[in-house]
């Protein structure tokens, strides 16, 4: 029996107002997370997956204009904000791309990590102390109990995601969203990120939502994966079943214009044209005017999330032969 | 054949703390490399932040002066030229940046931006530049029409193909590329990296080719050199540093790349620690402390570049 998600997000709309009118950055959502499993969401830049994860925690400076996500069985966009507080960084803890924003460069390290714990968990000054060293110990960070008295711009980069990791982790949540935490870090350093990732989810049983551009991250760490495209999933999956056998387009676009193991001179394939400004409206599939697979219909129908079987997901006109059922 | 460019013994210091302080520190940015490159040939120079290659290219384009080293460009000094001499050399190598946002004046227009060298080098009339614009302009792949649309008018790849074409405006014989995909999406990416080759085959360009993406470097480049701390662990052609590569360091760096296939996940521990400040660069071998075959002689001997195979390798104990 499939247990029951732990977030559950449907037709999640998020508008922003800009100079040219009405932008939709997320348009029409669908996502499931169960407990414990790693789900990547990948995307280029404007495909709406920050903003995706920012209105999951009612942080998104746009407007949430539709859908629901309900998490453990709460719709979240019904909560007041005295509610919300309560959750955040405590049962849905956030983890950004750049880890000095999410610091407080006036702030020692120990008093950022201890915030939580005494606003969350009731500790106090001296408990919050030990419990942030204990903390640091489980992200690998060398000399603990020294470094909560350091201040953010004393650490490396490396570093000061492990500080964040560590706050993110504090209170023990039932989901961490993890917005291109390695991103910023170089290769050797993002190994040992995204190691310590995956240790922290086995240890505590959380579940992850990783936000990456990367396929090589997803391909490593993910145990399912939703790409995104203008705002919407166009294809969802377990991670090996997806790399092995793309349905969509798109995602068969990104999986070849990737230059690993390819030999010099043997051309790239990229995906043609650029990626939809925010504010282009598409009529029919978003994807249409950069698809190898075009047809006529492509361009006046939109396509549903077709149910592909085995856990799979398309959004494309050209999958309906093989598609089981419409969306439910 | 006659390389190129042939560097020799390149140092970049810089002096660190207060001019009155007693114990004036050095960061070793640069310390001690040699390299040549062939004409037509792709040279990758790969290595994590700080390893020292973007200041090794920009020292080599002579944006900076090097505290030691010579430099040949195709067989004359550039560290003894007068400032004349120099203009007439760089014509010949041009460099393309990182950041396409950064790298292209926001008040000038696309058509601006590709002449400026043209006029900086006081080359052809005003027609023949304006036609050169239109030339290159379809040359890497934009339209004759954005010569008079500004930067903020175009997509990130599109800024970087103007960035090409301004370093192409003089026809030069080198381009310096550091990290020129780095900025931009996976499938935008894999179009400029066609474009690139496309120009070095049509064009017979010598080119070196920046990226901490060893993925990326393999890809578009016959050698590669691997810098770990200002200087050169490993070089060798591209396939065998890929494949086969030699250097402790190299090995660790290729693993730690997450591949985009879910059915290698690879256990391999990452590299433990981070890289050691330049300012305090370890004994012997630079790489020592962090290295899994770290011996006692490592820790006093610095190693120096012999052949391996294929491949010259700074380690001991390969």
């Amino acid at each position: 029996m499939q247990p029951e998600p732990i977030l559950r997000v449907r037709g999640l709309k998020t508008e922003f107002q800009s100079a040219a009118g009405v932008v939709r950055a997320v348009d029409g959502l669908d996502l499931d997370i169960f407990p414990g499993e790693i789900v990547g969401v990948v995307g280029e830049s404007g495909s709406g997956k920050s903003a995706m994860a920012f209105s999951i925690l009612r942080l998104t400076p746009g407007k949430i204009v539709a859908g629901e996500v309900q998490f453990r069985g709460r719709n979240l966009l019904d909560l007041s904000e005295a509610e919300m507080e309560r959750l955040r960084g405590d049962r849905i803890a956030m983890i950004f791309q750049d880890p000095m924003t999410s610091l407080n460069p006036l702030m020692r390290i120990g008093s950022q990590i201890g915030e939580a714990l005494r606003y969350h968990m009731g500790l106090s000054r001296r408990q919050a102390d030990g419990t942030a060293v204990q903390l640091l110990q489980s992200v690998h960070l060398p000399d603990a109990e020294r470094r909560i008295h350091d201040y953010p711009h004393q650490l490396s980069g490396g570093q000061r995601q492990r500080v964040v990791i560590a706050m993110g982790i504090s209170c023990a949540p039932d989901l961490l969203i993890a917005d291109e935490p390695t991103t910023a870090l170089d290769v050797t350093i993002q190994a040992q990120i995204l190691n310590l990732i995956s240790e922290t989810r086995q240890r505590s049983s959380a579940a992850v939502l990783l936000i990456t551009h990367d396929l090589g991250v997803v391909a490593q760490l993910c145990d399912r994966v939703a790409v995104m495209y203008a705002g919407q999933v166009v294809e969802q999956g377990p991670t090996t079943d997806l790399f092995a056998n793309p349905q969509h387009p798109y995602t068969i676009g990104l999986l070849r214009s990737t230059p690993h193991g390819r030999r010099r001179g043997e051309p790239l394939r990229p995906i043609p044209g650029q990626p939809p400004r925010p504010g282009d409206i598409a009529t029919g599939c978003s994807f249409a005017p950069r698809c190898h697979l075009v047809e006529e219909r492509c361009h006046h129908q939109a396509p549903a999330l077709l149910q592909l079987g085995g856990g799979r997901q398309a959004r494309c006109l050209l999958r309906e032969e093989s598609a089981h059922e419409s969306t439910p | 054949m006659n390389p190129l460019l042939e560097v020799q013994g390149l140092i970049k210091y810089y002096p660190v703390g207060s001019r009155f302080s007693a114990q004036r520190r050095t960061l070793r940015a640069v310390d001690g490399i040699d390299l040549t490159v062939q004409p037509g040939e792709t040279l990758g120079l790969v290595g994590e932040s700080g390893c020292g290659k973007s200041t090794t290219v920009r020292l080599i384009m002579r944006l900076l002066e090097p505290t030691a080293g010579r430099i040949l460009f195709d067989g004359q000094d550039m560290s003894s030229m007068s400032s004349a001499q120099l203009k007439v050399v760089r014509r010949r190598m041009q460099i393309v940046f990182q950041d396409p946002f950064a790298s292209l004046n926001p008040r000038k227009t696309a058509g601006r931006i590709i002449a400026d060298p043209l006029a900086i080098h006081r080359i052809g009339s005003a027609a023949e530049r304006r036609s050169r614009v239109q030339d290159l302009l379809e040359r890497v792949g934009l339209d004759r029409t954005h010569a008079e649309r500004y930067p903020h008018e175009f997509s990130g790849g599109q800024r970087q193909r103007i960035s090409i074409a301004r370093a192409l405006a003089c026809s030069p014989q080198l381009i310096v590329a550091d990290e020129p995909v780095s900025a931009l999406d996976v499938s935008i990416q894999a179009q400029v990296l066609n474009l690139l080759q496309e120009l070095q085959r049509d064009l017979a360009l010598t080119m070196i080719f920046i990226s901490h993406d060893l993925s990326v470097v393999q890809y578009v480049s016959d050698r590669i050199a691997v810098m770990y701390l200002g200087k050169i662990v490993e070089l060798g052609p591209s396939q065998a540093i890929y494949y086969h590569p030699q250097h402790p360091y190299t090995r660790s760096l290729l693993s730690a790349i997450p591949l985009p296939d879910p059915t290698r996940r690879e256990a391999i521990p990452p590299l433990e620690s981070e890289l050691p400040s330049p300012m305090n660069v370890p004994s012997g071998c630079r790489f020592h402390p962090r290295c899994p075959l770290a011996t006692e002689r490592c820790r006093h001997e610095s190693p120096e570049l012999r052949p391996v195979g294929t491949t010259l390798v700074a380690c001991h104990n390969v």
